[in-house]
């Protein structure tokens, strides 16, 4: 432990009153499911009730599709709908029923003109540490329609935590992607909330405009979420909170104002098991492709996060956020690259200083201030693999990794002030080498705060005639040191204006250079 | 004799919770002194930005509390040099959104540096920034309401990212 911090830093540490956290977003407290007791569902064609929903004009959308196998199923299945709303068919649906949306967009009035402030759950709130409150469980099945347009509520009136009669659910499209579109009003948090929703699948439909998260998973133990375009919230696309084995694939996220995809709070398989797999998902043109926050056990593999501000974050930043500190996700053979994009410049200054529903639902504000032209950052974080990427034409930095005291997600004890970031591998990634073509370098490849231990890099390449670039120059190859490296302390203070960031008050800190479009690298 | 002793009490107590001392306290509310000498930073990509970063300690008897808001950089003539001020010396993230926030609890002020509750004795990071401007001078002191902290000068570090 380096002596100037421990001193002075720990002193501080003993008298400062900083509390334990509240909840992201005034979320209720959320425990883990127990991952035994599940499994990651398979997409079905058969079994359970199909529960057809169609709108008026489905019949005119299914003839316009070009011939083939999703107009044909589709035409079929128009003389079975029943449903005119997602709810409806939710509300009326047993464990293991497949809910069948036909072209169309399915705005769910019914649930948009529900109120925010029902009083028929105003009791039902949790009292958060830091004088948060958030609806609890119950609050939910009392007044789903407060927070969701569609809510699958899983759990029974019990105490378990345990999805009981809303399982095993299949939502799917069954046109062609584009062809059912989900549509939130900009207001609702959530699009679709899946809570406790164990075995729930969403597979093959287009979802827009939440005020939050297009889909938010949360406690729930198997889950499928497939072949999905999410986009334009003003928030998150998807995210998943304390849930397991759980599989994202084939998603293509777009638009949004924090992350494309988001698995925070992930199964605690401590580098053992990794509890979600996310797959062949193409995320671009958010302010992060991928974020997550206590993002454990995540498997991340062929997949593409580029033209976002940063493609890949990873933290132990805040309170209310079981797993921490953050550890053991796996970054696999997949292309970060070309994440520039600058939604800090006078532009967007001017128009992000318009509330949210006067701007143009398409027009993207920054949610937070992340470094424009940065591949993979973790921000305190352990045991994080990441090898066989390729990472390239990030004008920043390939790779940051810095340290986290545990004092800024609320932990005041004394021992856990350095529990980040350590035994965090970098290997065999192509570093400025795009798979084909001229090399595109990072402006540097590594930043490190040379905090930690057992960090290290081995076997990445660089282009022969520029080598790998990083900060310090040399990085210490794999196993990395046994011991606790102090880190260099005026590189982390470099930083420390970026957290006075804020979109209409003080949208470039001075001191804070994360907002300053990085050059084209030489 | 006791009643010599006793004066020479209620004076040094005086003199303890009273402003007294180069740091140029206004009022018997709190003081606040660097612990060691704050750095000095220049970031390469911003050369006319100025980050200060060091701890602060309450040297006081009594709790002072300041809102990252309400600190100012002065020059020399007493001028207002914009500029911002944080109780962190390292990057924190508020758990909402920036443009949510109408009013954060203050816990969470606390937590990400906005609010710092310094006791008697207890020290913590302070940051403060500018941005040179043509014509402005620079600043030469922090106030932070109850009194004020001299900005050190000399040349900067500068910082590569």
């Amino acid at each position: 432990m380096p002596r100037l911090r421990s001193v002075s830093f720990l002193a501080a540490l003993a008298l400062l009153a900083l509390p334990a956290g509240a909840g992201a977003h005034a979320e209720r407290t959320a425990y883990f499911p127990d991952h035994r007791l599940g499994s990651v569902p398979e997409i079905r064609t058969d079994g359970g009730t199909a529960r057809v929903v169609c709108k008026a004009d489905s019949a005119q959308r299914i003839a316009a599709m070009p011939a083939g196998p999703a107009r044909d199923r589709s035409q079929a299945l128009l003389g079975a709908c029943r449903y005119e709303h997602i709810q409806e068919a939710v509300d009326a649906a047993a464990s293991g029923d497949r809910i069948l949306l036909l072209p169309g967009v399915y705005r769910e009035e019914p649930s948009r003109a529900a109120p925010d402030d029902d009083p028929a759950c105003k009791d039902l709130v949790e009292r958060l540490p830091g004088g948060w409150t958030a609806l609890t469980y119950e609050g939910q099945r009392a007044c789903p329609q407060a927070q969701n347009l569609v809510a699958i509520l899983g759990d029974g009136p019990d105490a378990d935590r345990r999805c009981d009669e809303k399982c095993q659910l299949q939502i799917e499209g069954t046109g062609r992607r584009q062809d059912v579109l989900i549509e939130g009003d900009r207001r609702k948090l959530n699009v679709i909330r899946a809570d406790r929703a164990d075995g729930i699948v969403l597979h093959n439909f287009t979802v827009e405009a939440s005020d939050f998260n297009n889909i938010y998973v949360l406690e729930t133990n198997g889950f499928r979420l497939s072949g999905i375009e999410t986009r334009w919230s003003r928030e998150y696309g998807v995210l998943t909170f304390t849930s397991d084995n759980g599989v994202y694939e084939d998603i293509e996220a777009f638009g949004h104002g924090d992350s494309g995809i988001y698995p925070g709070s992930g199964p605690e398989g401590h580098c053992k098991r990794y509890g979600i797999l996310i797959q062949r998902v193409n995320s671009y043109n958010n302010t992060l492709g991928y974020s997550g926050t206590a993002g454990n056990g995540i498997h991340v593999r062929d997949s593409s996060f580029h033209h976002n501000v940063t493609g890949i974050a990873t933290d132990s930043l805040f309170p209310g956020h079981p797993g921490m500190p953050q550890d053991c996700a796996k970054w696999e053979n997949n292309q970060i690259h070309s994440n520039n994009l600058d939604l800090y410049d006078r532009e967007h200054d001017r128009m992000c200083k318009k509330p949210y529903l006067q701007r143009p639902l398409e027009y993207v504000c920054p949610a937070i201030l992340v470094p424009i032209g940065t591949g993979l950052l973790i921000q305190g974080g352990n045991g994080n693999i990441t090898r066989n990427n390729r990472i390239y034409n990030n004008r920043r930095f390939g790779i940051r990794l810095a340290w986290t005291p545990a004092i800024l997600r609320g932990v005041k004890d004394l021992r856990k002030q350095y529990d980040t970031s350590h035994e965090n591998v970098f290997t065999g990634n192509f570093m400025g080498l795009p798979p084909t073509g001229d090399p595109q370098p990072n402006g540097l490849d590594v930043w490190w705060d040379e905090q930690g231990r057992g960090n290290c890099w081995s076997e990445n390449v660089a282009p022969p005639q520029r080598g790998l670039r990083s900060s310090p120059g040399t990085l210490p190859r794999c196993p990395g040191s046994r011991t606790v490296r102090p880190g260099n302390i005026p590189k982390a203070l470099s930083v420390a204006t970026c957290a006075t960031f804020d979109p209409v008050k003080n949208a470039d800190p001075p001191g804070c250079t994360w907002t300053v479009p990085p050059s084209r690298p030489r | 004799m006791r009643r010599l002793y006793a004066a020479i009490a209620v004076v040094a107590a005086i003199a303890a919770l009273g402003a007294c001392g180069g740091d140029g306290d206004v009022g018997a509310a709190g003081k606040l002194t660097w612990t060691g000498d704050p750095v000095v930073e220049q970031p390469r990509l911003l050369p006319r930005d100025r980050l200060v970063s060091g701890r602060v300690t309450n040297t006081s008897l009594r709790p002072v509390e300041v809102s990252a808001d309400d600190v100012r950089l002065e020059d020399a003539d007493g001028r207002t040099v914009p500029g911002v001020a944080i109780f962190s010396d390292t990057w924190a993230k508020p758990i909402i959104a920036s443009e949510r926030r109408q009013q954060l609890p203050r816990e969470e002020l606390q937590r990400i540096g906005k609010l710092a509750r310094i006791e008697p004795g207890a020290e913590v990071p302070l940051t403060v920034a500018w941005r040179g401007r043509d014509g402005e001078r620079a600043p030469v002191r922090v106030v932070y309401g109850v009194g004020w902290l001299p900005l050190p000068g000399g040349p900067p570090v500068v910082v590569e990212e």
